[in-house]
Order: C-alpha cells, then sequence, then structure tokens
C-alpha cells in the first residue's frame, strides 16, 4: 500500500474517532442519536399556564421536561441521519485502521522474508 | 364428537371473556378535533371545563429499566370534566382520550415502536381513554384571592391497549382559579389544573415484549397535568 494513502486512511480514520467522541460529549452524552422534536418543543415553552397555578400545590404545577435536542449518541437511533452515532462512525474507522495495520504488517513481514531469502 | 365439544367450550369462555370486559362507552370528539362531545346526562351535573391542548406538558411518563431510562410526553389530550355545583372541588363525570400516536419520547424511531403493534398497537386502539368516576375524600389543601385547591382520590377507568382498569390515585390535586385578569391573560374563562400521578404495569393491560423488565420497565410513571378552561376550545 502507498505510504500516502496509508496515511490518509490512518490520519481520516482517527480523525473520525476523535470527532465522533468529542461530539458525543459536547452533546450531551446520550445513550442514542436524537434530534429536536418541534412537539416537546411546543409543551416546554412558557404559556403562562403552569404559572398561574404554581403557588396552589406543594409539587410544581407542571411535569419534568422532556428534552428536545440535538446529539450524537452512542447509538444510532434509526435510519437516515439517525444512523449517525459513535458506534457507526467509529466502527469503520476502526476496521480501517486495523486493515491498514495488518496490510503493513504483512508486507513488511513479506519483505523481511525475501531479503532474508535473499541473503541466503 | 370429541371436536365439537372443545369448539363450543373454546366458544364459551371466549364468550365468557367477552362478557367480562364490556365495550366501554365513550365520547365522541367534535368535529375538529379539539375536545370531546359532553354527554347530556353529564353536562347536567355541573359545570364543564374544558381541557386546553396543544399547550402544555399534559401527560410525562418514565420507564426506568435496568439497561434504559426513557422519559416521554403528550400535550394533545383531549376532553372535560365535570365539577359538581354542591360539592366543592369534586369532579362527578369527565373523560379524556389521549392520542397513542402523539406520545414523544425524542426519538423518532422509539415514537413508531411504542405506536406499533407490539407496544400500543395505535391502529386498532388509537386513544388511550381516562373516565372519571369519582373524585373522593375531598379535602380543602390551601385557599387565597386568587384560587382554591383541594385534594383527594380520583377513581378512573383506564382504557389502555383496548384494556380497560379502574385504578385509584391519591393525592389528586385540583385547582379551581376563577376568571381573573391575571387569568385572561393566559387562558379565557374559569380555570381548573388537575394533577395525578401513578403507575401503570404494562402486563395489566395486556402490553407484552420480551424487553419489558431489561429495556422498557414492567411499571410506567405517569405524570398528569390538565389545565381545563369553562369556555371550550373553539371559544379560547
Amino acid at each position: 500500500m502507498n505510504p500516502k494513502v496509508r496515511s490518509t486512511v490512518l490520519l481520516g480514520s482517527a480523525i473520525l474517532i476523535v470527532g465522533s467522541l468529542i461530539a458525543f460529549f459536547a452533546t450531551g452524552m446520550y445513550p442514542y442519536t436524537r434530534f429536536r422534536d418541534t412537539e416537546i418543543e411546543q409543551a416546554n415553552a412558557e404559556s403562562g399556564l403552569s404559572d398561574l397555578f404554581a403557588d396552589s400545590t406543594e409539587s410544581p404545577a407542571e411535569p419534568p421536561k422532556v428534552e428536545s435536542v440535538n446529539a450524537i449518541g452512542l447509538l444510532p437511533s434509526g435510519p437516515g441521519l439517525a444512523s449517525v452515532s459513535v458506534v457507526t462512525l467509529s466502527g469503520p474507522a476502526l476496521v480501517a485502521i486495523a486493515g491498514v495495520l495488518w496490510w503493513s504488517r504483512r508486507k513488511s513481514r513479506a519483505g523481511s522474508g525475501s531479503s532474508e531469502a535473499a541473503t541466503t | 364428537m370429541l371436536k365439537q365439544i372443545t369448539m363450543m367450550t373454546v366458544a364459551a369462555i371466549a364468550a365468557s371473556l367477552a362478557a367480562a370486559q364490556p365495550a366501554i362507552q365513550v365520547a365522541q370528539a367534535t368535529p375538529d378535533g379539539k375536545t370531546l362531545i359532553v354527554p347530556e346526562d353529564q353536562k347536567s351535573k355541573g359545570a364543564v371545563y374544558y381541557a386546553i391542548t396543544d399547550k402544555d406538558r399534559q401527560i410525562y411518563f418514565e420507564s426506568n429499566a435496568p439497561l434504559e431510562n426513557i422519559k416521554g410526553q403528550s400535550n394533545d389530550a383531549i376532553g372535560y370534566a365535570v365539577l359538581s355545583p354542591d360539592r366543592p372541588g369534586t369532579l362527578v363525570a369527565g373523560e379524556w382520550h389521549l392520542p397513542v400516536s402523539s406520545m414523544k419520547t425524542g426519538i423518532e424511531l422509539r415514537d413508531e415502536h411504542l405506536a406499533g403493534k407490539d407496544w400500543l398497537d395505535a391502529s386498532s386502539h388509537p386513544d388511550i381513554i381516562v373516565q372519571v368516576r369519582e373524585l373522593k375524600g375531598v379535602t380543602e389543601t390551601k385557599r387565597s384571592a386568587a384560587f382554591t385547591a383541594y385534594a383527594g382520590t380520583l377513581v378512573v377507568d383506564l382504557t389502555l391497549h383496548g384494556v380497560t382498569r379502574t385504578i385509584e390515585i391519591p393525592k389528586s390535586a385540583i385547582t379551581l382559579m376563577p376568571a381573573s385578569d391575571a387569568t385572561r391573560k393566559v387562558a379565557k374563562g374559569d380555570l381548573m389544573s388537575l394533577r395525578s400521578k401513578f403507575t401503570v404495569t404494562l402486563a395489566d393491560y395486556g402490553v407484552s415484549h420480551p424487553v419489558i423488565g431489561e429495556k422498557v420497565a414492567k411499571d410506567v410513571e405517569i405524570d398528569v397535568s390538565l389545565f381545563l378552561s369553562t369556555l371550550p376550545p373553539e371559544r379560547q
């Protein structure tokens, strides 16, 4: 394998792995990839009703919020864009790195084997 | 002969099962789908409050399973509650319909699975239906110039996945807030807030799946927060 191609594959794969991990940590470390949901956002917006009743009970006037965020998760959550995740990005990148390393090792062994044969 | 006896036995069992769970009478939705048509016999029982839909979160549910924590919500519940004219803070009737397809967890594919045949089966049972039987043991818990709050045990028939069961929800809170300048800025009419928390055991409603107990909890926590108004949605 051309050393330039090998370097490109290794560098590209490393960038993909590191990039997906950075995105995973930066977007909240969700187990699954998720996207904003307009209906959840509508419910999360303040209508003023819960504020009106805020003092009436000991428990909060409204239930907890459901998060509506764009996040790269550890695992994919469906087809299309939802398939982007740490596992789906890093998996092929790791396979590519392993493939290049295996190829290089095999080539160097074959090279050293042929040079040994030449000296004997 | 044996085959005939077997068939008759199966038919008898099926008939007895059907008799044990009669089809429930449900209120029909208005043509615009924004509320339910209140039956006349219930309308005459007291003041009708209509659920204010498409605004705040009305239903929050949470499944805490060993492998996954799922939180979801809906703000598409429609329906009404009827308040007793002579027993303060007491509901005498009411019904709400929650479309299964409106339940959102933040992950689209999971929402599709939730409404699918293996779970809540929205194609056969499109709505989760709550019908009020009574609110018992009502006590006044708080009063101010703007509102009066009550608490009691709400007794309802919950129909989920086509199975109806009567459940009692203690510590249900009802707050009544007559119309004022402050309320008119937010919603028209006299207002009511209804808060209830309860747990639904999926197996009780015929929902079974191999991942229940691992990725989905056997018992799902439900948190209800309904805001209602004496004015129906079309007059809001």
